[in-house]
């Protein structure tokens, strides 16, 4: 609240040297719809600086309806998690392990063979009593009914670069903003030392680099900021947060002379928004630079919370996340590890145990800390791959894997995300895959209904969010799209 | 509605009776001059104000009035028609707002057009006949031809308006500009000051600011053409090319990758050829009309200068998606937005919902551009000899490809002794076909399946078929049965059996070789699989016994040996066919050095420059309609030909290959009402920081006509008169009055066009990040004027001072700064920057190491550091701001600099560096008046 002290509206009509006509126009019925008015929640502004200018394109906004949910972190397992290794049971598989379907195997990136069944033990957690294997005994133990598991996720094909655009973006192949982007076009920020957007990996990009957290078409102000989470350094955060060669206290006497000489320059210039806007610019940056600093530093957290997250760089980030979240960071993504490291095709059990392991607990942490913190309820935690694996054994191919018959191929038939938080009814699950895994039969949810569903918990209409460019209107979930109400608490 | 539709129940069941009876008479012949009536004065209406609510796609009160039928037929409420009584039509009651429902809903129709109706149905609603009768989605394209005012022509000039204040105007266009404002009583701003007018050609013409010495020049010129002089000086730098073509590079989405490649270099080599082109056209002022056939067919033209063919970059240059139907969506969109100001790409899937776009027309210039290809191969637009570096290039290019070819030589290698060593393996599975469960039943083998190279196999199966002789003493056994049907091998066996014992032995064609014959009478085959088991173990026996010590094969093993050691054996394998023995893990290694050959052209000067152009297929493509856009669902054919909206019925089919050239002929012709005024609105949109048409890319239907339409028309008309020339253009803008206004604000003017629609001052402009970056460059002494070539990594480096528009673009991953700094999106053209203020960017000005070296060095510098101590800051205003500082400028500076102790220990900037660099950071530096 004190670093309020001094910035004054002095004209919100048109601070960025754009209209508030042009920038109606400019943006379709969809920005018209939200109010451009920087109106904030009260609760919002206990814990997070507001931006001064109002039309500053990431200053809060209202959406369509009062959202549920304020801020969503994104658990991406990308390479594609095993569903039936995790959230979806399926002893029918257990069954036949070794013999091959009753139905001929539907067709995958690679040759599959015969059942393989789950090497891990599932059981029931909870009161709502869902099925979770052992690779997530902790967070199913803790919060089994807080999470709806939905369990007839599908996509449109089984490769990755098309599966993660059309996860992140909702497009396969052609250029467009990612849900982040779309997220922080909406609703803005609420903390506007951040980014809205933050898209973090450890060591390096995750196939398919930046675009999975793209911008496209709406202004490069809403794309991702990528992180690699192994720094920790705010200096990858946020480019030239720092300056190396003047202290902050000599800086600031630098910003006083500035804005004495930009006042001196404004005079006898009459009204001139697009001045005032840049000046008061300078003093938004010199914040930023003192308040954004301590968000990596996690040494002023409790051992103990930083014990329970855990170790990895994964558990790390997530964290991170939280006090992202918690200064008002409006979508966080939070990718595994660089590559695709969820993809085996061999080994499934070391590897998924050891990719599970790295998470477990960090994710049971991350939902206990929202908790504790009241932020659980406003936060939209959801967690998934860009398609799941097959329920059938991958067969070799040479030079491609290793050839040991213990791995599963990629499947975008059937898969499980599960989402918590943020105004999700837990302790359910939605939709089921056939007997053995591999399509989803019963309340098919295609990836436009996941992030129908999404943008309705943060107060949109999916079909009302759109932005006019190149002569029409686009929307994330382009004509397609059903918000899923039964998730919904 | 409830009560109306009561009273309407009795009518409904009369007028059923009525309608019955009508439809029942023999069909009306109408005269031609009745059916002329209702061509001219009913069609239209009923295409623009009805159709959409009653036409094929919604029936509004289950009322459709596209056929004579349909209206006859009436509505949800019963007849609409009278006949008998034309006065008592509901239809003339409901169109003269004479009760409840009125129809059209947004506006009654005019006296004229409601009195047509009458007698037209009077007439007994005259229609044609048959196909002509029908009303189509071109009826309405007609309509939106007819009315849309971006479609009509531009007009030519008319005479210049009346106005009052006289002595203001300096051009045609400010009479224009005059009238309007002297009708809203607005008076235009006075002419700024000679600084303020040299300052804002400079950086709005050249992007970068003009030194002290220029603006005193000009500030104390007394010539009469003093600032002409500056316009044309301006106009005349290389500068300029640097600062406009970076404009023209947003409306073509440049970038110096492809996007998106897992395993190849994402460089294009050679898009810099484009950049370079673009700006040298700027320079070169090539005539606009000759810059849009260049960058859509250089390839189909006689060109002067071989370095034209680079400008086909416009095309080639976009996001590569590895997939036909969206590389050529996407040059459909930024040829026909960024030459016409059409959305036609909205046309993809299905009728424009909003322009006169149809369907077909997407898929008419999708036949053109899909009948263009880009070579393997692109052309060299300039020798090895002329180009610098070549030899060191050459060099080192020699090196790497040594790597592939050694890499090459050693799995060749191996390859040949793994296959002979393996043959055993290989001559089965080629031979024999085990199937999956054979296989495991096959003991002897000991390659697992998933090692197996499958072009082996291949080799065999091909050397067998088609290298090897029927009458091959060795193989003539196995080439008489070997495609032998399961069923009928045993008769086939026994009588090649019967056969072989009248052969004789011999190594010589026709006779048979002693050591298979031995081998195949031991146990002869039961089937195919048999017989290869049995040539392989020869094959391999053979084989061992030369690994022996001192091995010396018999004549019959050493001509067997031979087919493993011939040049044309398939074990053989050379650089020549290596590549078919890759498997992906191979691949992968050798695509690695592929890579690295890319990126050694890519980034490695000396490479002698290409053009990205394309080329025409051998045979065009003749376009269907994609239905939704799916190319698997092909719709009805169409031709490659110009659109419907700007050519109507007159159009004919392109002729000439796939039509590219005579598309672009189409688009720069002179009576395309559309291609000059959407240039006119770009130019004056990057002078005035504001465009006369607020969507510079889309003037279709939904774009209002502008308020300076006539502004816009006469520049067409200029334009023309002119040959096209854009340096002409900029001209007659920059010596108008309008241009020349201050840009202070004036509240009463404001009061009453808050938007200056009216251009009652200028508007001030920030500036963009490339003007920004190279004015910082400039005023500390360190701007490197090089051009063209490579692009180079800018954004990261604080040691590289080439002009920003030589920046490395990768569409991939765009540098965050540029993103904050409003860059546009390289994936698809670009109409026109956003301007957002952020503190990201105040960031960069305060603490990037890019800005920061610039103060530092600049101090270092002779010019500064000779300067004495009382001077530096009237030295550092006139180098930044072409100006002397005021006193209370001066004020706030000795104020700063008295400080100098407390600079502080661990700060590495000493206080004259950090008030240069607070100079940078100024509004007056960042805005242009």
């Amino acid at each position: 609240m004190t670093t309020q002290q001094g910035i004054h509206h002095s004209n919100p009509a048109s601070l960025t040297g754009i209209s508030r006509r042009e920038l109606l126009s400019r943006s379709g019925t969809g920005l018209g719809m939200l109010g451009l008015a920087g109106l904030l929640s009260d609760d919002s502004l206990l814990r997070s600086v507001i931006a001064a200018d109002s039309n500053s394109p990431l200053a809060p906004k209202q959406p369509h309806f009062e959202g549920k949910a304020k801020h969503v972190i994104h658990i991406f397992c990308n390479g594609g998690p095993s569903h039936v290794d995790t959230f979806d049971n399926k002893p029918e598989l257990t069954k036949h392990h070794g013999k091959p379907l009753p139905f001929s195997n539907l067709r995958t990136e690679r040759k599959t063979g015969h059942c393989f069944g789950s090497p891990f033990s599932f059981k029931p957690y909870g009161k709502s009593g869902i099925q979770v294997s052992e690779l997530y005994a902790k967070t199913a133990t803790a919060h089994i009914d807080d999470m709806c598991i939905v369990r007839s996720m599908h996509a449109n094909v089984p490769n990755h670069e098309p599966s993660l655009l059309l996860m992140n973006c909702g497009e396969s192949t052609l250029i467009r903003p990612s849900v982040g982007s779309w997220v922080s076009y909406g609703l803005g920020t609420e903390n506007q030392n951040l980014p809205a957007f933050i898209a973090m990996c450890p060591q390096g990009y995750p196939i398919k680099g930046a675009q999975n957290w793209q911008s496209a078409f709406l202004p490069g102000i809403y794309q991702g900021t990528y992180i690699n989470s192994q720094h920790q350094d705010v200096e990858k955060l946020i480019a030239n947060i720092k300056n190396k060669e003047i202290p902050l206290q000599e800086q600031r006497r630098q910003l006083d002379a500035l804005k004495q000489l930009n006042e001196i320059h404004k005079a006898g210039r009459g009204e001139a928004p697009e001045l005032d806007a840049r000046i008061e610019n300078y003093e938004l940056a010199y914040r930023m630079q003192l308040e954004a600093s301590d968000v990596f530093d996690i040494r002023d957290e409790p051992a103990n919370i930083v014990e329970s997250y855990g170790k990895s760089n994964p558990a790390r980030q997530m964290l991170i996340a939280r006090r992202l979240v918690e200064r008002g960071v409006r979508y966080v993504q939070l990718w595994h590890g660089a590559g695709q490291p969820w993809d085996n095709h061999d080994d499934i059990e070391k590897n998924h145990r050891r990719l599970a392991g790295e998470q477990d607990s960090a994710i049971a942490a991350l939902i206990n800390d929202l908790k504790r913190l009241g932020l659980f309820e406003e936060t939209l935690i959801v967690w998934g791959g860009e398609f799941g694996r097959t329920p059938v054994v991958e067969l070799p191919t040479a030079g491609a894997n290793a050839g040991k018959i213990n791995g599963r191929d990629h499947n975008h038939w059937g898969f499980t995300v599960w989402l918590a938080g943020g105004g999700i009814k837990g302790g359910q699950t939605y939709g089921t895959t056939d007997p053995f895994g591999f399509k989803a039969e019963e309340n098919p949810v295609h990836v436009h209904d996941l992030h129908a569903t999404m943008l309705h918990l943060l107060g949109f209409d999916h079909k009302q969010l759109t932005y006019r460019y190149a002569g029409r209107d686009y929307r994330l979930t382009d004509v397609h799209g059903e918000v899923k109400h039964a998730w919904i608490a | 509605m409830n009560l109306f539709r009561f009273s309407l129940t009795g009518l409904f069941l009369l007028s059923w009776q009525l309608t019955d009876a009508a439809a029942q008479q023999e069909p009306i012949k109408f005269s031609t001059e009745q059916i002329d009536f209702f061509e001219s004065n009913i069609r239209p209406v009923l295409v623009s104000k009805c159709i959409e609510c009653h036409g094929p796609d919604t029936q509004e009160s289950e009322l459709r009035i596209d056929s004579r039928e349909s209206i006859l037929k009436g509505s949800a409420s019963g007849s609409i028609i009278n006949l008998e009584r034309p006065n008592e039509s509901l239809l003339l009651k409901v169109l003269s707002h004479e009760q409840e429902i009125q129809m059209p809903p947004d506006g009654k129709l005019s006296e004229k057009e409601i009195a047509a109706f009458l007698i037209w149905v009077e007439q007994q609603i005259p229609w044609p006949v048959g196909k002509q009768g029908e009303i189509t989605k071109y009826d309405s394209y007609d309509s939106m031809r007819r009315e849309h005012w971006a479609f009509q022509p531009v007009p030519g000039n008319t005479p210049l308006p009346d106005i009052t204040n006289t002595a203001w105007p300096r051009s045609s266009l400010d009479y224009l500009v005059l009238a309007k404002l002297e009708d809203a009583g607005i008076s235009p701003s006075q002419e700024a000051d000679r600084r303020t007018l040299i300052r804002r050609l400079y950086l709005g013409l050249l992007g970068i600011p003009p030194t002290f010495e220029e603006v005193q020049a000009f500030v104390t010129d007394t010539a009469n053409d003093a600032y002409e002089q500056v316009v044309d000086r301006v106009l005349a730098s290389p500068k300029y090319g640097e600062r406009w073509g970076r404009h023209w590079l947003d409306v073509a989405r440049y970038s110096d990758t492809l996007g998106y490649n897992f395993q190849r270099e994402r460089r294009f080599p050679y898009a810099y050829t484009y950049r370079d082109y673009v700006i040298r056209a700027f320079n070169q002022d090539i005539a606009y009309d000759d810059f849009i056939r260049q960058q859509i067919a250089a390839d189909m033209m006689d060109l002067e200068d071989r370095r034209d063919l680079a400008a086909m970059g416009l095309l080639t240059v976009g996001r590569r998606y590895r997939n036909e139907q969206l590389d050529t969506d996407d040059r459909i969109d930024t040829v026909t937005r960024g030459f016409m100001g059409l959305t036609v790409a909205c046309a993809r899937c299905h009728d424009h919902k909003y322009d006169a776009i149809p369907t077909e027309d997407y898929y008419s210039l999708y036949g053109v551009f899909a009948s263009a290809r880009v070579p393997s191969e692109l052309p060299q637009i300039q020798s090895a000899e002329e180009t610098i570096g070549y030899e060191q290039f050459a060099e080192g290019l020699a090196v790497i490809q040594q790597e592939i070819d050694q890499y090459d030589t050693k799995r060749a290698t191996e390859f040949t002794t793994l296959f002979r060593d393996k043959v055993y393996d290989y001559f089965v599975r080629a031979v024999g076909r085990p199937s999956e469960e054979n296989l495991k039943t096959i003991e002897t083998l000991t390659v697992r399946d998933t090692d197996i190279r499958q072009g082996q196999i291949a080799a065999w199966q091909n050397y067998l078929l088609k290298t090897v002789a029927d009458d091959d003493p060795f193989f003539a056994l196995l080439k008489a049965l070997a495609l032998t049907e399961p069923a009928k091998f045993p008769e086939s066996e026994a009588n090649v059996r019967t056969k072989l014992m009248t052969i004789e032995e011999g190594l010589k064609p026709g006779q048979v070789n002693p050591l298979i014959k031995k081998a195949y009478l031991e146990s002869p085959p039961t089937s195919v699989l048999d017989l290869a088991l049995i040539y392989a173990g020869v094959l391999q026996e053979v084989h061992a016994a030369t690994k022996l010590a001192g091995a010396q094969l018999t004549p019959a093993q050493a001509q067997i040996h031979k087919h493993l050691t011939a040049d044309n054996s398939p074990t053989t394998v050379t650089l020549s066919n290596v590549n078919s023995f890759y498997n992906r893990a191979d691949g992968n290694t050798r695509n690695g050095l592929v890579r690295k050959i890319d990126r050694y052209r890519s980034t490695t000067p000396g490479n002698p420059p290409r053009a990205m152009v394309m080329v025409e297929k051998p045979n065009p493509y003749n376009p269907v309609v994609f239905i939704r856009g799916n190319s698997g669902r092909r719709g009805e054919a169409v031709q490659r030909q110009f659109l419907y909206a700007l050519e109507g019925d007159k159009r004919q089919p392109f002729q000439q290959g796939g039509g590219r050239l005579e598309l672009a002929e189409k688009i720069a012709h002179p009576d395309n009402p559309l291609t000059r005024r959407v240039l006119v609105n770009r130019i004056w949109m990057h002078h005035f920081g504001k465009s006369l048409v607020p969507s510079p890319s889309d003037f279709g239907i939904r774009c209002d006509q502008p308020v300076q339409l006539d502004v816009m028309d006469y520049l067409a008309n200029s334009l023309l008169e002119n040959d096209w020339s854009v340096k002409a253009m900029h001209k007659e803008i920059l010596l108008s009055a309008t241009y020349r206004q201050a840009s202070v604000d004036r509240p009463i003017a404001r009061a009453i066009d808050p938007e200056n629609a009216l251009l009652w001052r200028t508007n001030r402009q920030r500036l963009e990040y490339e003007s920004f970056r190279d004015s910082v460059m400039y005023v500390t002494d360190e701007l490197d004027f090089r051009m063209g070539g490579l692009s180079e990594d800018l954004t990261e480096s604080d040691t590289n001072n080439r002009r920003a528009i030589y920046s490395f673009i990768d569409r991939q991953d765009l540098p965050g700064l540029l993103r904050v700094f409003d860059f546009p999106n390289p994936d698809s053209h670009s109409a026109r920057r956003p301007v957002t203020t952020v503190p990201q960017q105040a960031l960069f000005t305060m603490n990037s190491p890019v800005i920061l070296e610039r103060a530092k060095r600049f101090v270092q510098s002779p010019a500064f550091s000779t300067t004495s101590e009382d001077s530096r800051v009237t030295f550092l205003y006139r180098q930044l701001f072409q100006r002397d500082p005021t006193d209370h400028e001066r004020r706030v500076a000795e104020e700063f600099l008295a400080n100098r102790e407390q600079t502080g220990e661990d700060s590495t900037m000493n206080v004259w560096q950090q008030y240069i660099h607070l100079l940078l950071m100024t509004n007056e530096f960042m805005f242009v008046d």
